[in-house]
């Protein structure tokens, strides 16, 4: 089964998925994340996604799903890096990740949260 | 021998009521321009008369008869872009031959009856040759248009981190579907935070048109940009209300002006915000 | 649906969920190799993955075949996936968004059909058929 590194810097965990996950990686990615999230207390969690082709609803409902637990643990939620294609995709079936702060890049992503320290004291 | 030497005498004698005849008849109903439909028929004849100094059989290899062709292509492709009907445009040559035949007088009818049938073949070919080029013209144009049709979203860079797309003329479903890929295409490139979508030149606006711009907004909002539109007009506002679209959520502005201002003073804070 | 005119590219058997990733990204290449853009290549493999998808939670297993073949000046790309589970009860209802028997959204089969150009259902207890077909005109 495939892993998803996810790292720690500046108090922000960062995870880039970059190859297509099966629904069972998917899941256990989720699980780890929550349990190293609640470890480190991150202040924000930042996915990237910039070199996935395919979001189908499946992996849309475990990001929202995402969302809900991670700022449920108290830390915020960024994605970054959808792909026009992927984000137009998403709109046509319906799935609007409207609850999901999302980003142009990574960089982008991790400045607004280094950036915006007092919003999230 | 066969040539056409007396219905050359004949044209040539009556050269100028002939064109006078044939301009009135291809214009009678019609608010055709006619000082062009003169000028136009009047090298016409001309060509016509210098390709039949050549007999029937070895017209089409005469210099005057490619000269011929060429005026006919500038003639019927000039009818296939200004919007003549095909009836209208098929008739020239047409007309031509009538016209020719009422200068004919009854006692020379028969002695002309045998170049008539060679002159008769020629302008149908003229005739068949101006239509083929008058529709390949016109399919030009659609396939032309069709193109247009697809490349005409033009984006413009304003600033660092704004890009500004105008929209123009009418959104249906298949252009939606470019407008939104090509924007979306754009602010991921240009790694554009502010989008401004510019209603002013939309022609009309209505509940496709709207579903369609909150589709973009939606979509533009996935991959992290935010995207405010402006020059909604009075029209479009009223549909909007009636239709029960709900645009709450987006940030609209009266003016692109407006807009430009707003965006970038946005951008003026983020901007200090991260330093 | 008749075969002699397709041109079958892939047979991808559907056992785990591992088999609809394979499913979408050779449904991707495909469309890829065949000229389509991005955008519908995205598409096509987001179909094929909600579809795919539908097969295990339903039937458990099934078979996803890959297709293209030229008609009438357009090229298609066409995935038919086939599962011998319970069947589609109602096709139409399931057509529908926010119908569902599983746990999904209830936005697989509507959400797959506004991807693509066409999506056919034909489902019977013991044998349902999904073809999805992306086209587009051939010049020259």
């Amino acid at each position: 089964m495939k892993k998803i590194p996810i790292l720690y810097l500046n108090s922000i965990l960062i995870a880039s998925i970059q190859t297509e996950l099966t629904d069972e990686e998917v899941l256990s990615f989720q699980s780890e994340l929550l349990k190293k999230n609640n470890k480190l207390m991150a202040k924000g969690v930042i996915i990237d996604v910039s070199t996935l082709d395919v979001i189908d609803s499946y992996m849309a409902k475990v990001l929202g799903d995402l969302t809900t637990m991670v700022k449920l643990q108290g830390s915020a939620f960024l994605l970054c890096g959808v792909k026009p294609a992927v984000s137009s995709t998403l709109v046509d079936m319906g799935m609007m990740l409207t609850k999901i702060d999302t980003f142009l890049s990574l960089e982008k992503a991790f400045n607004f949260l280094t950036s915006n320290d007092r919003k999230f004291q | 021998m066969k040539n056409f030497e007396k219905i050359k005498a004949l044209v040539h004698k009556n050269k100028e009521n002939i064109i006078n005849h044939w301009v009135t008849a291809v214009t009678s109903n019609s608010s055709i321009d006619k000082t062009r439909e003169f000028d136009d028929c009047s090298t016409i004849l001309e060509l016509v008369l210098q390709s039949i100094e050549h007999d029937y059989n070895n017209i089409s290899a005469s210099q005057s008869y490619s000269l011929l062709e060429k005026e006919l292509h500038s003639f019927a492709s000039f009818r296939a872009l200004n919007n003549f009907t095909p009836t209208q445009t098929a008739n020239y040559l047409l007309e031509f031959k009538r016209t020719i035949y009422t200068f004919v007088s009854d006692s020379a009818r028969e002695a002309l009856a045998e170049e008539f049938i060679d002159f008769n073949n020629l302008i149908d070919d003229l005739a068949v040759l101006t239509f083929q080029i008058y529709t390949d013209a016109r399919e030009e144009t659609i396939v032309s248009q069709a193109y247009a049709l697809e490349h005409d979203t033009p984006i413009v860079k304003i600033s660092q981190s704004l890009l500004l797309m105008p929209l123009m003329g009418i959104i249906d479903t298949a252009r939606a579907q470019k407008i939104i890929e090509s924007l979306l295409d754009a602010v991921v490139e240009n790694q554009a935070e502010i989008a401004i979508l510019d209603m002013t030149a939309v022609a009309t606006f209505d509940t496709h048109v709207a579903n369609n711009i909150l589709k973009t907004i939606s979509a533009a909002k996935m991959v992290g940009t935010k995207v405010i539109l402006s020059g909604i007009s009075p029209n479009a506002a009223m549909t909007i209300v009636k239709l029960g679209v709900d645009l709450s959520q987006v940030e609209t502005f009266n003016t692109l002006e407006n807009a430009i201002s707003h965006a970038n003073e946005r951008d003026g804070l983020s901007l200090r915000e991260a330093s | 649906m008749d075969k002699n005119y397709l041109n079958q590219v892939d047979d991808i058997p559907i056992k785990c969920t591992q088999d609809i990733v394979i499913s979408r990204q050779k449904g991707r290449e495909l469309a890829r190799k065949s000229g389509f853009s991005v955008s519908e290549q995205t598409r096509f493999a987001t179909a094929i993955s909600e579809i795919t998808r539908n097969v295990l939670t339903y039937a458990t297993e099934g078979d996803c075949y890959l297709f293209e073949k030229t008609l009438d000046g357009y090229h298609m790309v066409i995935a038919q996936i086939v599962d011998h589970g319970p069947g589609i009860d109602n096709p139409k209802l399931a057509m529908n968004d926010g119908y569902s028997t599983g746990n999904g959204l209830g936005l697989g089969l509507p959400g797959a059909k506004r991807l693509v150009h066409e999506l056919n259902i034909n489902s019977m207890p013991g044998k349902t058929l999904v073809e999805i077909i992306i086209k587009g005109r051939v010049y020259r």
